[in-house]
């Protein structure tokens, strides 16, 4: 189990991570998601040892980084969000490398390299100096290192970042298979369906700190049964605010100058008819998008902005 | 061990893969040094710098006199500074390392030159400097080269000087040769003015005029004529002066050459060493800059997040630029043995290797540690790159160096290289006797590894 509790760390007067705390079983995939700057990949790198926490604990299958930092990382896999892998080497050189550095020898290290090297796909160009390997198999290669040495916890940073749908799908599979083998995976993304598709629990972050966390059942039903309705235009927020304020089904969660996102109630027909009343306000709206209950919805709700912004 | 054995073989495979940096250091110091020494050595455009010579005139005949007025032409005095002296002082002139040499011409040379006799003039090299005494050796070679045509071509007209001169001594007392003649410095010319002054009561005009039409008739059918040596240039280090370099062993009989090609190959040989040790100085900058290349990769991350010591990617690093950096100097002592025929102590020279590249990474490691991007480091690197090249003698030999700079040098990792490197190339050296350089390395090395790593733990700690 991965135990992180109360994890701050600061960056001059930046406030990377926030008191965050979250816990992982074996077989389960936590993915932190939120937006560029959210925090996650600080998380990520206190929770590898490459960051120090100004605060906070970080344990795993009961041994805690800070004070066992080798151990720790020896039940630890990272696949970064850069390829980081050795362009001059081949796939099975740099699997040798990593799979070296993370203790594997010998026959182990051999029969690992060959078994990642299939799980991934690439077996037949594992000779290949990897500079003539496309994206997608960088990233395929990026994700057979972090797993070489069977950890216990394996981190993913942003892993389909920048490629093909083929080559995403692949990783997605090979993730699956990892968790089935009973290994922790803690995954960062800003992809929605991604997280959607693949995690049995999301935290939400943004600025630093975890806003929601659980299933995705459980993050919908936070928003409830409703929409959000997310309105652009040349408007002013009093406008749009003297309009709603006495609709009881609707509840503003943001709103600026020219854009505003609201939390409409429950029951059908009820966004047609709050937008119709604002409309026949004459209010200048150029833009309009209801949202269903959704990850995007979950992210609206609690931060007034989209995932991607 | 596996560990560092790993990094380390990591980043060798990966400049075997890529190898194109590694040969242009490989050749960098022997083109460099080519050039350096087509430039002193052959002719070409470029300008020694001055020498500063000892002369002894032990014999203070005529012939002495002309080797005495030689020096003082305009051409001679752009590359030598003479102060005539005694042998004794001249012996002290080098010991406290103020002159490269001395000149000494035996007594009784003047009478072993007319009487077409052999003889020698004694050259003393001051075995503390590399360069100085090459170009005093050169200077004595053309002065017995020249002496030795004049004697020949001259014979008719020397038997007349000769006749003045007993003349003139037998009125002036002995060694009475006032003033002598003056050489025209290249073209081995005996100038318009009177060889000998002659004062009246001397000899007549008309015989010093007949004598000199005697010599320009001479000395014009003889330009073209290459005479058998007559006059022996011997060589000697002076004895109780530290060795830094010299060009033959002292036992080493004189085998004079004027030849273009052996003074090329001899300027290359003292060349050498300051270039490879510069060579070297640029791919160890150059190859601890891969660090910041696996940062920006995210490699080194990776590793960091790997289950091992931190300092352990460092050491791991650092010993893979210094095998790099070996295999460029074993190649570059393959070379220079293959071609110019140095000579050293194998296990010296290995020791010598390995030390010194063990500080110059330390180093560069510890300036790149101060740094905090690629750029910044490289910029930092490079200037104390090139301060301690110039400092250290890589560029300029540090003889001639104003003497504080001279002081300055030993601050410089390639002061101790080229002093190591030149003795045990030129002086046949062993361990023993470059002991300083190898434990200043040890030091610099071992200080800088545990700086670096102290360094490393800070930014580490901090997330930089």
């Amino acid at each position: 189990m991965l135990v992180v509790e109360s994890l701050s760390r600061s960056f001059g007067s930046l406030k990377a991570v926030d008191e965050i705390g979250f816990q992982v079983k074996p077989g389960e995939i936590y993915g932190l998601l939120g937006p560029n700057g959210a925090g996650k990949t600080t998380t990520i790198s206190c929770v590898c040892g490459l960051l120090r926490p100004d605060r906070g604990t970080i344990e795993l299958d009961g041994v805690a980084l800070e004070s066992d930092p080798i151990a720790f990382k020896r039940r630890l896999g990272v696949v970064p969000q850069e390829t980081a892998l050795y362009g001059d080497l081949s796939a099975r050189e740099n699997l040798h490398f990593w799979g070296g550095l993370a203790g594997l020898t010998g026959g182990a290290l051999r029969d690992r390299t060959t078994a990642v090297l299939e799980a991934v796909g690439l077996t037949e160009r594992a000779g290949d100096a990897v500079r003539k390997y496309s994206g997608g198999m960088k990233r395929r290669l990026n994700l057979a290192i972090g797993m070489i040495h069977e950890p216990k916890l394996l981190l993913l940073d942003e892993p389909t970042v920048g490629i093909d749908i083929q080559a995403r799908l692949n990783i997605l599979d090979v993730v699956r298979e990892v968790v089935r083998a009973g290994t922790i995976v803690l995954y960062t993304t800003h992809y929605l369906e991604e997280a959607q598709e693949l995690c049995d629990r999301i935290g939400i972050m943004d600025h630093g700190r975890i806003l929601a966390e659980g299933s995705l059942t459980e993050l919908k039903r936070m928003v409830g049964e409703g929409e959000i309705l997310t309105l652009k235009g040349r408007f002013e927020p009093g406008e749009l605010q003297s309009i709603v304020a006495e609709d009881e089904h609707v509840r503003v969660v943001s709103l600026e100058e020219g854009q505003a996102v609201l939390d409409v109630g429950k029951g059908q027909g009820e966004v047609t008819g709050v937008l119709g009343r604002i409309l026949r306000k004459g209010l200048a709206v150029d833009d309009i998008s209801i949202q269903q209950p959704n990850l995007q919805g979950v992210f609206l709700k609690l931060t007034g902005r989209e995932l991607r912004d | 061990m596996r560990i560092i054995w790993l990094i380390m073989r990591k980043d060798l495979l990966r400049r075997w893969r890529s190898p194109l940096a590694s040969l242009v250091f490989l050749a960098f110091p022997f083109v460099f040094s080519a050039l350096i020494a087509l430039a002193f050595g052959t002719g070409g455009e470029g300008r020694m710098p001055r020498f500063k010579v000892a002369l002894v005139d032990e014999d203070r005949g005529f012939v002495a006199g002309l080797v005495r007025g030689a020096f003082g032409q305009e051409r001679a005095a752009q590359f030598l500074e003479v102060t005539e002296t005694t042998h004794e002082e001249a012996m002290q002139l080098i010991e406290h390392n103020r002159v490269a040499g001395a000149i000494v011409i035996p007594a009784g040379f003047t009478d072993a030159v007319l009487d077409r006799r052999p003889t020698e003039l004694r050259v003393i090299r001051n075995p503390a400097e590399a360069i100085g005494p090459i170009a005093v050796e050169e200077t004595a070679e053309f002065l017995a080269l020249f002496l030795e045509g004049a004697a020949s071509v001259l014979s008719g007209p020397i038997e007349r000087i000769r006749g003045l001169t007993e003349e003139g001594s037998a009125d002036g007392g002995a060694g009475a040769v006032p003033g002598a003649g003056t050489l025209g410095g290249a073209a081995g010319q005996i100038s318009e003015r009177p060889v000998v002054p002659a004062p009246a009561d001397w000899a007549a005009d008309e015989r010093v005029a007949e004598i000199a039409v005697a010599v320009n008739h001479a000395l014009r059918g003889a330009r073209d004529y290459l005479l058998p040596p007559a006059i022996r240039l011997e060589r000697a280090d002076a004895p109780g002066v530290p060795v830094l370099s010299d060009t033959t062993s002292p036992a080493e009989p004189a085998a004079a050459s004027a030849d273009d090609d052996a003074r090329f190959l001899s300027i290359f040989k003292y060349v050498l060493p300051g270039m490879a040790t510069f060579a070297l100085f640029v791919l160890a900058v150059g190859l601890t800059a891969d660090v910041f290349r696996e940062r920006r990769r995210g490699t080194l991350a990776r590793q960091l997040a790997a289950p091992l010591q931190p300092q352990k990617v460092v050491v791991g690093k650092m010993l893979a630029t210094m095998g790099v950096g070996l295999i460029v100097a074993l190649l570059m002592a393959l070379i220079g043995a293959l071609f110019l025929g140095a000579r050293a102590n194998p296990i010296a020279f290995l020791l010598l290797c390995v030390l010194f590249l063990l500080a110059l990474t330390g180093f560069v490691n510890l300036l790149y540690s101060f740094a905090r991007s690629e750029q910044r480091g490289a910029t930092l690197a490079s200037i104390v790159m090139m301060l301690m090249a110039f400092l250290g003698g890589s560029f300029i030999p540090l003889e001639a160096m104003p003497e504080f700079v001279q002081r300055l040098a030993v601050i410089s990792l390639n002061y101790w290289a080229i002093e190591g490197f030149q003795a045990l190339l030129f002086s046949g050296a062993g361990v023993a006797e470059i002991a300083r350089p190898l434990v200043v390395f040890l030091a610099v090395g071992l200080v800088s590894v545990l700086l670096g790593g102290a360094l490393l733990r800070g930014q580490l700690a901090r997330g930089d």
